[in-house]
């Protein structure tokens, strides 16, 4: 709970902080609200000064900006819970990485001398003992021996599965446990390139592409707004001239037209599109909270993990 | 009920009497009458026919309201003769996507993937109607001698602007009446949305054509969403009335909508 609220304060501030226009830019559909905030604000005080804004009232100007920051903020807050959530995933999936000790050694038939390093200096070819109760300290090849290891914290399953030299059951993950017995693991990946160094990265969202129809929808979003610019800004136009025809003094107010404006841009599905983006890659909350990735649909998790295995479908859980 | 016009004069009887059926008879032939010529206007707008039996300036400010509401959905209503298909194909495109996005679908149309540069061409191809509207009558309302040129004031004089652009822009070209557009730069303006209206759709639609014609066929499966059936149809029909409405009530608000108002206070 204490690790919630942490989070929460800490969205909180970012949410402030997420107001700077350069931050905003990237959303255009958030830019937008934040511009029409900023123009609302400036007209508030400029009513609060006694420039009126065409005869409306100035209680009427400044609710209207305040809903607007708050519509904003609210945004950035979700935004920055999603991210917060993602990097606390990462901090724990880098804790499951970080101080593993290796047990390197110079070959097979010599497994009773080894040096140990860290797991995270180990490279391609290299040879690794890992005995009961210790972490596997990277991804390879079991070349000798069998043993029963806990892959959970990369696949979410929770039976061990059998890791044995030859065949297609030799692939083992950096970050799992042996539970028994012993293997000797040629190591298959260069440092910082390993199955968890991606997740690590693909959580923080760091090596991610957008996806086509995410980009679609972005054009279709941005394409919206520009319309819905111009039907305000027309809707200013035709006040001004409807005003001369019906023997009126003031046009629309320029407030109601940016309230208008929001209401009809599409910010919620805006809003909704920064909170997917960084939900994509965002396991449960079960699984944060154990530190293991645990994923909602397994079967969709397994194709992307290379070491996965089809005969692991048929344990029980 | 007559229109606010011919009722502020108090001259003209629209009762019924022993010597007249009654009703709105204004810029209306007698061999057709008030419901065949409502109805005509209705057809004429809906496709992009131009042809008119009455004259719509003359017409209830809701019978307006419907005219100007047809004609700026993008002659989709019917499809508007040799043009109104390719409208109906970028809304088709559109919904395909927006539906498929709310169910966790792939975007297909007949068998194609519609990827971003198909969407980029789709929207173009369904907001180049709304974009010449606004555009070209926001910029004519702005120029100080346009309001010589109206019959009416009031909320009936913008709907008579708003009815010329909309006309242009939809590619309809019937006329409200009421409105002198032979004037040099009326003239020009509404030419140019013409050009706009008419040629960016048909831009976008080559361009979507071109890009399919070089995909390959996908597969139907399970994650396929159907554009057979009725559910489709309802989700295409809404979004075309979603874009429509959107765009367009808010200057409609201030033409017929506001004269309604008017004339029932």
């Amino acid at each position: 709970m204490a690790m919630q609220k942490d989070m929460m304060g800490r969205a909180v501030r970012d949410s402030f902080a997420k107001l700077d226009p350069r931050v905003q830019i990237q959303n255009p559909v958030m830019f937008l609200v934040w511009l029409s905030a900023v123009m609302t604000s400036v007209l508030a005080v400029a009513s609060i000064f006694g420039v009126q804004d065409a005869g409306v009232p100035t209680y009427y100007v400044v609710t209207i900006a305040v809903i607007l920051w708050l519509t904003d903020l609210f945004s950035n807050f979700a935004e920055a819970l999603a991210e917060g959530r993602g990097k606390a995933q990462a901090d724990s999936l880098r804790a499951a990485k970080k101080d593993v000790e290796a047990h390197r050694i110079e070959s097979v038939e010599d497994k009773e001398h080894f040096t140990v390093v860290p797991g995270t200096e180990l490279t391609r070819g290299d040879l690794v003992i890992v005995r009961a109760g210790e972490q596997i300290p990277g991804d390879g090849d079991v070349i000798e021996g069998a043993a029963s290891v806990d892959e959970s914290a990369i696949t979410g399953e929770s039976a061990p599965v059998v890791r044995e030299a030859g065949g297609d059951r030799s692939a083992v993950t950096g970050g799992t446990t042996v539970l028994s017995d012993w293997i000797i693991v040629k190591i298959s990946s260069e440092p910082g390139q390993s199955f968890l160094d991606k997740m690590i990265a693909m959580v923080e969202g760091a090596a991610r592409k957008k996806t086509p129809n995410e980009i679609a929808l972005e054009i279709f979003l941005v394409a919206l707004s520009i319309v819905f610019i111009l039907v305000t800004l027309a809707l200013y136009c035709y006040s001004c001239f409807s005003v001369g025809l019906n023997d009126m003094v003031n046009p629309t107010a320029v407030t109601t037209l940016v309230a208008l404006l929001v209401c009809l841009a599409p910010t919620t599905i805006g809003a909704l599109l920064s909170r997917y983006r960084h939900r994509r890659h965002e396991p449960s909350e079960r699984g944060q909270r154990a530190g293991h990735v645990r994923p909602r649909h397994r079967g969709r998790r397994r194709r992307r993990h290379p070491h996965a295995r089809q005969d692991r479908h048929h344990h029980p859980g | 009920m007559g229109t606010p016009q011919l009722a502020d004069g108090g001259a003209v009887n629209i009762e019924m009497t022993d010597g007249q059926a009654g009703g709105n008879m204004e810029g209306k032939e007698s061999r057709f009458g008030i419901a065949s010529s409502s109805t005509w206007s209705a057809f004429t707008t809906a496709a992009s026919n131009g042809s008119v039996n009455s004259m719509h300036d003359s017409y209830t400010p809701l019978g307006g309201f419907v005219q100007m509401l047809q004609m700026a959905l993008g002659e989709v209503v019917f499809g508007g003769v040799g043009c109104g298909l390719y409208g109906m194909i970028g809304f088709a495109i559109l919904t395909v996507f927006i539906a498929g996005l709310m169910v966790g679908r792939t975007p297909e149309f007949l068998g194609k993937k519609i990827e971003p540069g198909e969407m980029r061409w789709a929207v173009v191809l369904c907001l180049a109607t709304p974009f010449a509207i606004l555009v070209c009558s926001a910029i004519a309302c702005m120029v100080p001698g346009l309001a010589d040129q109206l019959n009416n004031g009031g909320a009936h004089g913008f709907s008579e602007v708003l009815y010329a652009f909309t006309s242009c822009g939809g590619n309809n070209g019937s006329a409200f009446a009421g409105m002198n557009c032979n004037n040099p730069w009326i003239n020009v303006m509404l030419g140019l949305e013409m050009l706009f209206a008419r040629f960016m759709p048909i831009i976008g639609t080559l361009a979507i054509a071109g890009s399919l014609a070089k995909k390959g066929r996908v597969a139907e499966s399970a994650g396929t969403l159907s554009t057979t059936n009725g559910m489709f149809v309802f989700l295409l029909v809404f979004i075309v009335l979603l874009i429509g409405a959107l765009s367009f009530f808010p200057a409609l608000a201030l033409g017929p909508v506001a004269e309604f108002f008017q004339m029932i206070a």
